[in-house]
């Protein structure tokens, strides 16, 4: 297995390779924490007042509020007075009219991250909200969306033109005082997208968002709001990276979905943030509170998350199952490589009667990573009928990984039925010796056992999608067997 | 609670016992300051989130007096002719009937104070007493027990000895039941194998009668290479009584350690079953069921150090809870680095069989090596109703089918005991409980 070895260690040094910085003048805001800096983010987002101090109020709590330390992570102490809390583009002051007046240099930079705008919106009939840094720059096929009814925009154009809708459902599904870091975004958010599908519309095409922290020494904290109404459907995508920088760098968003009767929501993310290096220097902390509410009955969200980036990350999308044969999905593939941490799960509440919920996890471990899933399943005891599913497998590659599991299970109806299983792998000498006798080169098998051990998430995602995930899982793990 | 703690400090300034080593003093007094500075756990604490102890009224806490009973109470464990180890008020009372050659039996207190002769210096038994019982360290409850350090027994087994089956009970002179304020008594148990050792150690409690107390109990193992337990724990507690065990096992080579757990009785009964499988090819079995009624409240909480290579783990239990009762069963496993070719299994099956029953169940998996093969499984559900409409097709009427059903879904757990008296007699309680035996 020596020439094996050799081949991992070449392979799991691959680069990062979406850690360019783009050159362009910002409008940011020192850095430090306070009211006043709250104020000024709210004003110079033409903020009213209501948001203010709701703001306020949750930075007031936040302040009492003491750091989580139960996760299965090291995390080094963050100065949240060391982060700069708002960072827009300068040329933002005469703000595009339309795609084309984008500044170049800004498309230029969703170029190398793979996401031409124009192409990909008119071949894949996805429409793009690109968040850069703290601020949206642009949102394609507004005019086509609009026609069906169904406002997607970024969330500080909801607060001037739908501020009805974001003031009914902001913190409805994620209090702004949550959790320590739910807080903390809720004080401090910049932007982030809203989307709301309108009583019986079927959103025609999938709407996509893409993140991306560029400034040194800023947090990006964005606040994501979808809300479908009776009878709706929408299938929301999210891709994530940052630049490479030798500092830890923290984002901490807020993703609240809102499902009423019949209404659909399928919610994808391919999270690849910079991770740090091979040493573990440098990285996002990748702190997320994502939760959805299937408010009425019939209503249904899907979560499906590929995790490859992200120095840590801690992150539990969940679903509040309250209207009755609501449904609730998690699909999650985890991968850390080298220091990386992940301690990510999902929540599944069942309150209405007949609710279901599966949850496939797939965790990947090599290097010195360590993945953890931490999931709760709790059937209320209004819960008649209750039904789920949990599947969480992990698989080490090396002997210095780690692989956890810590589902919580909690039923007090005796009409619920719950299962849980879970299994610990390795990529075993045998199998491979199976596809090498076969004429399978050792990459390639690799590849095809990881993409087995992970394919119930990945015909989950949306296709482009699907071939993003399974590409940047290649990039990070080829030929990765110890 | 402040009146616990109040008693606590009063031990505490009590703890010199005068034949007695430095270092025994200094294990009481480290004990009670461990337990006034965290008191009884609430639901914050993780190893207790379930299971909060901060509401529940807690009696006296007794201080052994350290004598033994001229009159041993007639023996309780069912197993017919055997040697038993009768503890009163957690007091070592008497040994009724012959022990097998080379297995020693010494009253705690007696075996500290034997340790004084040598000179103060901390021996051994001090090490081995200041080993923390459970996974969880800060432990509240095992402070308080080593706050009052002093009752309960070593018993050793010289190598190479096939020392059969000895019953331990568990009895109390308390009376008054059911006022609420029954006395905490704490004792300790020290268990040390030598190598190629077989030992069956059957636990259990008296029912019968007017007297009861509370159990505040630690049991530290010792397996020397290939030395092999099977410990068996018959739980018949009334339901006002209280149960909080703490099992530490520390396994070396090729040594065999099994539980058999069945539990029936007790207002709250709380398993810590912690298990170092330290020597390669190591293996440990713990099996269990629990069957809840009424307000009881069972905790089961496991932990398993994979620490060296080749050794097996298994996790067994199955739980019916029916009425207001509330079942918690956390299965751990811990696989450190370098303990490759470990197979670690854990399964947890729970019935849940009335609107105002809960079950909280956490198997988890933590995995720090490669070569391993290690899965978890954990149900909640209910009787299968088309099993029901079998058995009533065949002339039962309903509560027989059910009865016959939770029988066997427990079953499998109790079959797995590895004394073969010892599941004859678990089988027979279990029958009895769920009412097909009459």
């Amino acid at each position: 297995m020596s020439t094996a070895n050799s081949e991992v260690e070449r392979r799991l040094e691959g680069r990062y390779k979406h850690g360019f910085v783009t050159d362009i003048e910002a409008d940011s805001l020192p850095p430090g924490l306070n009211e006043d800096v709250i104020a000024a983010i709210s004003v110079r987002k033409n903020e009213p007042q209501w948001l203010l101090d709701w703001r306020l109020g949750a930075y007031r709590k936040w302040l009492k509020m003491r750091e989580p330390h139960w996760a299965h992570l090291e995390i080094d102490p963050i100065d949240f007075q060391a982060i700069s809390y708002f960072s827009q583009p300068k040329s933002d002051k005469d703000r595009p009219q339309s795609l084309d007046e984008v500044d170049p240099k800004l498309l230029e930079t969703y170029d190398k991250l793979g996401v031409p705008l124009h192409e990909r919106a008119k071949l894949a009939g996805v429409a793009v909200d690109a968040v850069f840094d703290s601020v949206s720059v642009g949102t394609t096929f507004k005019e086509e969306l609009k026609k069906a009814g169904v406002i997607f925009c970024s969330f500080s154009e909801a607060v001037q033109d739908h501020p009805e809708l974001v003031r009914k459902y902001l913190g409805s599904v994620v209090p702004r005082v949550d959790n320590y870091f739910a807080a903390l975004n809720s004080a401090v958010f910049s932007d982030g997208s809203f989307v709301y599908v309108p009583k019986g519309v079927r959103c025609p095409m999938e709407l996509s968002t893409y993140f991306r922290i560029n400034a040194a020494e800023t947090g990006q904290f964005e606040r994501t709001l979808v809300v479908a109404e009776e009878g709706s459907y929408v299938s929301y995508l999210e891709g994530c990276t940052a630049p490479m920088r030798d500092e830890n760098q923290l984002h901490a968003a807020v993703v609240e979905l809102v499902a009423l009767k019949d209404a659909e929501i399928k919610y994808s993310t391919v999270q690849n943030w910079y991770p740090g290096d091979e040493e573990g220097k440098g990285g996002i902390y990748n702190f997320v509170t994502k939760r959805g509410d299937c408010r009425e009955d019939n209503a249904r969200i899907s979560w499906t998350q590929v995790e490859t980036g992200s120095a840590i990350t801690w992150k539990y999308p969940s679903c509040v199952l309250r209207g009755d044969n609501s449904v609730g999905e998690f699909y999650s593939v985890a991968l850390t490589n080298n220091y990386q941490q992940a301690d990510t799960g999902t929540k599944m509440i069942h309150m209405g009667r007949n609710t279901r919920s599966k949850i496939i996890s797939k965790g990947i471990s090599a290097g010195r990573g360590q993945n953890a899933y931490r999931g709760l399943v709790k059937v209320g005891k209004g819960a008649e009928g209750a039904r789920n599913f949990t599947q969480c497998d992990s698989m080490l590659i090396g002997k210095r990984c780690g692989a956890h599991t810590f589902p919580y299970i909690e039923v007090q109806n005796p009409t619920a039925k719950v299962e849980h299983e879970a299994t610990t792998s390795r990529i075993g000498e045998d199998q491979l010796f199976y596809c090498l006798q076969r004429g399978i080169s050792e990459e390639d098998a690799v590849s095809m056992i990881v993409d087995g051990f992970c394919k119930q998430v990945f015909r989950e995602l949306p296709m482009e999608f699907a071939v993003e995930a399974k590409a940047l899982l290649e990039i990070s793990l080829e030929g990765a067997v110890g | 609670m402040s009146a616990l703690i109040d008693q606590v400090r009063d031990i505490a300034a009590n703890a010199t016992a005068p034949d007695w080593p430095a270092w025994a003093t200094q294990l009481r007094e480290r004990g009670a300051q461990a337990f006034i500075r965290h008191g009884l756990p609430n639901a914050r604490v993780e190893a207790w989130k379930y299971t909060p102890l901060n509401r529940r009224p807690f009696g006296d806490v007794v201080v052994v007096a350290g004598e033994r009973a001229t009159d041993l109470p007639e023996p309780v464990h069912g197993l017919g002719d055997v040697t038993r180890l009768v503890f009163i008020d957690g007091v070592l009372a008497g040994v009724d009937g012959e022990l097998p050659k080379g297995v020693n039996v010494t009253a705690l207190a007696e075996a500290i104070a034997a340790d004084a002769s040598r000179n103060g210096e901390a021996g051994e038994l001090a090490e081995w007493l200041a080993e923390p019982p459970t996974e969880h360290a800060g432990d509240a409850l095992s402070a308080l027990n080593a706050a009052t350090l002093g009752a309960g027994a070593v018993i050793t087994v010289e190598p190479g000895v096939n020392a059969g089956r000895i019953a331990l009970e568990w009895h109390a002179t308390a009376t008054g039941r059911g006022t609420g304020d029954q006395p905490l008594v704490n004792s300790r148990l020290c268990v040390a194998l030598g190598e190629g050792v077989r030992l069956s150690l059957h636990e259990c409690f008296a029912t019968d009668g007017d007297s009861y107390a509370d159990h505040n109990l630690i049991t530290q193992v010792r397996l020397s290479k290939q030395a092999q337990l099977t410990h068996s724990r018959l739980q018949t507690m009334p339901a006002e009584h209280m149960l909080i065990a703490a099992n530490r096992v520390d396994q070396d080579a090729e040594s065999h350690y099994q539980y058999d757990g069945l539990d029936l009785g007790a207002g709250l009964a709380r398993h810590d079953l912690f298990t170092c499988l330290a020597g390669e090819g190591a293996r440990c079995d713990l099996n269990g069921a629990y069957l809840p009624r009424g307000e009881a409240h069972v905790d089961y909480h496991l932990a398993v150090e994979h620490r060296a290579e080749h050794c097996t783990s298994s996790q067994f239990f199955r739980g019916v809870v029916d009425d207001h009762a509330k079942a918690v069963w956390n299965g751990r496993v811990h696989v450190l680095p370098g303990a490759d070719n470990t197979e670690a299994l854990q399964s947890n099956a729970n019935l849940l069989l009335s609107r105002d029953a809960e079950v909280d169940t956490k198997p988890e998996l933590e995995i720090e090596a490669d070569e391993v093969v290690a899965s978890h499984g954990a149900t909640v559900g209910q009787l299968d109703e088309t099993a029901i409409f079998y058995l009533r097709s065949r002339g039962l009427d309903e509560a027989l089918a059910r009865e016959l059903l939770i029988g066997a879904y427990c079953q499998a757990a109790v079959d797995r005991a590895g004394d073969e008296a010892v599941r004859e007699r678990l089988t027979t309680e279990l029958a009895r409980y769920t009412g097909v035996g009459e």
